[in-house]
């Protein structure tokens, strides 16, 4: 107010006359007056205290003065522009030829409706409705009537610019709170669009964690500081399996286990007294149907702006099936722990060799300790030849998947050797696509090893002992050969030694005989010679010396010896030859080893001549020979076993020494199939106990040095093995005994040549 | 003058009587047996200084002959002329015992030696029997046959 009362007060002056305008100069520009009457109505109008001031000048103002409404209006946008407007206009009615007052006054208001005007007339060209009708019912606008009065001019001035200026006062005022209050507004909405916003925001919030709370697995709940349910969310039926009404309002600790009603006391009290929340007590909660369920419960509490708690929230998850699976857990690595305990030494390895998990009995094989074999990699606790090598046996299980099987060794400090079957198995991922490690499982070998070995060794000491005893044996039987051919050989001498002896006697002998006949010729020639010569006496002389001689040298003797010598000499070597002939006939010398075909009879016959030198003294031989057909097979072998036969039943009868010769006969004869020889004796028979061991090779009865115990064994094996035969023996002691070899027609296949000495020696050792 | 008589023992005719042949010039009696039996009967109806016998034999053997010899004909010089190239153990050791202890002059294997052996060896055993050695007498030049 102050200051706007320091603004020029601008008024305009429109009126056609010059005079007019001096006056209104007169009047409004004269030196002040006492204006204490003014002062006083001001206070008494504006209500504040008067402040008189004798000093006090009259107002001035700024006046400006125009003849035309024209140029009225052009002032007053110039003062417009200027931020200088006119506070009053005194507006002339008539201003010929321009505007009149009315258009004036209409034109000025449109360009500054503020401006405070005063019709000055002096007649009464319009009337008062005609003028407001004009105009309007306007506050701003009075009339003058011409001719006016200073100090009303004066008034008015002063009036009606404070008037303005009041009005603008009020104006600027007015704006000023328009624009506080369009602020105010402003921040208003913006603080309204914050709060929806929020609310929305909120809201959806709510609606989550409503969502979240009502669907979330776990129970959510909301107790008062008595303890009680003033909220539970909806899963409570699921997990619990009570009814809502049958929770809300009661006690959380009815629901709690007796056991555990402490520690969930404790809890909520803890709650409620620090203002903190409470995590993680397991406890066991009722379920409708009686059971127990374990859940785990945590709370927080709810607190009044003053900081007291109000209530409690909390959430209870079921961990039943939780436990359930953890005791299982529990249970199945126990029984595992205990099935690896008791199962052989079996260690667990990745594919990064790291040791994952190994069993007592591996540690104990081992000679470690759990501490030291855990964690560590495979081939630090197993230092075998192969690790580190492309034969390494887990990395090749983890390349190609299959088990492996190998043997490790590995020595303690004590330098006691440990040799392990290992036995690689590899494992899988769940889906079997990637080896992620390998069992290995260990038994140990060490005594089967060492068993083996000695086995081994035993082994190798029996072969010994069996090549030793099989090299004796072969020499056996070439003994009981070189025996048997000895025996044979002496025979054979014997009867060989007589005609030769004989026959070179006689030799001898005529060899004397012919230096008997050339001395006898000499003295004949000497005769001849003598009758020669006519000479009488000396023919008688040497035909005295010649029948002395011929008497003398037993010529006579001689002459008749003679044939018998040469018949006698002639048969001993027949004899010789004889006898050579049937030992090449018995044992096929020149082709024993291959098959041929064979006469039974003459078989026996070439064998008893053989044998004859054996037999003569001792027995008597009957034969009882039957037509047979030929048969294949190994003349020299079936020889030996009538031989073996015949020489045996001689000496059994020899044994008994009866003082005369036993009997022997044989008999052969033919049935579809085989020939049968059956040759008996009636000598000392065998004992029963004796007689299942007749054809066990080196089972003998006769005095030692006398039999080599092979002769029947060997005679087995020729028969049976080597010509599919049979060789029965049948004995009755204290009357005799028979042997039967009978011999398939069909034969056998011809040998197979020259093993079969070899193969004569072995079975008939083998038997 | 006593003759000298030889006992031939042997189951082979042949050999008897190729010895009868071969021993014709000889200055003994010889006297022939193709049995031990035989030989028994002889030794009883002569007077026999030495006696040649074969081993093998039926019914009575060369040294059954010779273990009667023995007992009942102490002096008898016994001779063995044998085939047989190898003898059995028993027979072998109380043979070789009997070489040895002088209970039996010698043994002349078979097939043998006329001149150059057999007629030496009994002429030897024949100079060495007692009554030889005592009466120094000439042989005889008549050869008895006995069969």
């Amino acid at each position: 107010m102050h200051d706007e009362r320091d603004i020029a007060r601008r008024i305009l002056v429109v009126d056609d006359t010059e005079s007019i305008h001096n006056d209104f100069r007169a009047v409004l520009m004269e030196p002040c007056i006492d204006t204490t009457a003014l002062d006083t109505a001001e206070a008494a109008i504006f209500g504040h205290a008067a402040s008189p001031s004798k000093t006090r000048t009259r107002n001035r103002y700024d006046l400006d003065c125009v003849f035309q409404g024209k140029k009225a209006l052009k002032r007053v946008r110039q003062a417009l522009c200027e931020k200088r407007p006119y506070q009053l206009a005194f507006v002339d009615m008539r201003m010929p030829p321009g505007w009149d007052g009315l258009k004036t006054i209409e034109e000025i208001w449109r360009v500054d409706p503020d401006i405070q005007v005063v019709i000055c007339t002096a007649h009464s060209d319009y009337s008062w409705d005609a003028i407001v009708s004009r105009l309007g019912n306007s506050d701003k606008l009075l009339i003058l009537k011409k001719p006016f009065d200073n100090v009303e001019v004066e008034q008015l001035a002063g009036a009606l610019t404070k008037k303005w200026q009041l009005a603008r006062a009020v104006e600027a005022r007015l704006n000023e709170l328009e624009q506080v209050v369009s602020e105010r507004t402003q921040e208003l909405e913006t603080t309204n669009r914050q709060l929806t916003r929020e609310v929305t925001e909120r809201r959806t919030a709510e609606e989550r964690f409503r969502s979240f709370v009502e669907n979330v697995n776990d129970i959510i709940f909301c107790l008062s500081v008595e303890g009680g349910f003033t909220y539970v969310s909806p899963k409570w039926p699921a997990v619990l399996g009570h009814e809502m009404a049958e929770v809300l309002g009661h006690p959380l600790l009815r629901f709690v286990h007796q056991d555990d009603v402490g520690p969930c006391k404790q809890m909520l009290q803890a709650i409620t007294e620090t203002g903190r929340k409470e995590e993680g007590l397991e406890l066991r909660m009722l379920h409708r149907d009686g059971d127990w369920r374990w859940c785990t419960l945590s709370a927080a509490p709810l607190k009044d702006s003053a900081g007291e708690v109000t209530a409690i929230v909390g959430i209870a998850h079921d961990t039943t099936r939780r436990r359930q699976a953890n005791e299982e857990l529990q249970r199945t690595q126990q029984e595992l722990q205990q099935i690896l305990s008791a199962a052989t030494p079996l260690c667990v390895i990745d594919t990064n060799y790291d040791i994952r998990m190994l069993n007592d009995t591996f540690c104990s094989l081992f000679g470690l300790s759990l501490g030291e074999a855990t964690g560590k990699k495979c081939y630090e606790l197993m230092d075998f030849s192969k690790c580190h090598t492309p034969q390494c046996p887990i990395r090749n299980v983890m390349e190609a998947p299959r088990v492996c099987q190998y043997e490790v060794s590995r020595q303690n400090e004590n330098g006691e050797e440990t040799v392990c079957l290992a036995t690689a198995t590899p494992y899988f991922n769940m889906d079997y696509s990637a080896v992620i490690g390998v069992v290995v499982n260990f038994v140990d070998i060490t005594a089967r090893k060492q068993a083996e070995k000695e086995i081994a060794e035993a082994n190798r000491k029996l072969e010994q002992a069996n090549r030793e005893l099989k090299e004796m044996q072969s020499q056996v039987v070439q003994n009981e050969k070189l025996a048997s051919i000895g025996q044979l050989a002496a025979g054979v001498a014997h009867e060989m030694n007589t005609p030769v002896g004989f026959v070179a006697s006689n030799f001898q002998t005529l060899q004397s005989y012919m230096s008997k006949f050339l001395k006898l010729f000499e003295l004949y020639e000497s005769l001849t010679k003598a009758v020669e010569d006519g000479d009488r006496d000396s023919r008688l002389e040497y035909m005295h010396e010649i029948n002395q001689s011929r008497e003398k040298m037993k010529i006579d003797f001689i002459l008749g010896d003679l044939e018998e010598l040469f018949s006698e000499s002639k048969e001993g070597l027949e004899r010789v030859t004889d006898i050579i002939q049937n030992l090449r006939d018995f044992s096929r010398v020149d082709q024993s080893e291959d098959c041929h075909k064979y006469d039974l009879n003459e078989g026996i016959k070439t064998t008893l001549t053989v044998a004859r030198n054996e037999l003569k003294y001792d027995v008597d031989i009957d034969l009882e020979l039957s037509d047979l057909p030929q048969i294949a097979c190994h003349s020299g072998q079936i020889n030996q076993v009538f031989l073996n036969i015949l020489v045996n039943a001689a000496q059994a009868i020899k044994s008994q020494e009866r003082g005369e010769k036993g009997h022997v006969k044989i008999r052969t004869h033919a049935t579809e199939t085989h020939v049968v020889c059956e040759i008996t004796d009636d000598g000392p028979g065998i004992p029963e106990t004796v007689l299942s061991k007749v054809f066990d090779p080196f089972f003998t009865t006769k005095p030692p040095g006398k039999g080599t115990g092979l002769g029947l064994s060997v005679s087995y094996d020729i028969v049976v093995t080597k010509h599919k035969g049979e060789l029965i023996v049948d004995s009755q002691p204290e009357k005799g005994t028979t042997f039967i070899v009978k011999l398939p027609i069909q034969g056998i296949t011809p040998s197979k040549g020259k093993e079969l000495p070899n193969e004569e020696e072995n079975c008939a050792v083998c038997r | 003058m006593k003759k000298r008589t030889v006992l031939f023992v042997d189951d082979d005719e042949r050999v008897l009587t190729s010895l009868r042949r071969g021993l014709i010039d000889e200055p003994y009696e010889r006297l022939f047996a193709n049995s031990g039996f035989r030989a028994v009967g002889l030794l009883l109806a002569h007077t026999v200084h030495v006696l040649v016998t074969d081993l093998r034999m039926p019914d009575m053997s060369g040294l059954e002959l010779l273990e009667i010899a023995a007992a009942d004909y102490p002096d008898v010089i016994p001779l063995i002329l044998s085939g047989q190239p190898t003898l059995e153990s028993a027979e072998a050791s109380s043979i070789v015992q009997g070489v040895h202890r002088g209970a039996i002059f010698t043994f002349l294997a078979k097939p043998w030696d006329l001149d150059g052996q057999l007629k030496k060896a009994v002429r030897q055993a024949l100079a060495c029997h007692k009554t030889c050695i005592q009466e120094d007498q000439e042989p005889s030049t008549a050869p008895a046959m006995h069969t």
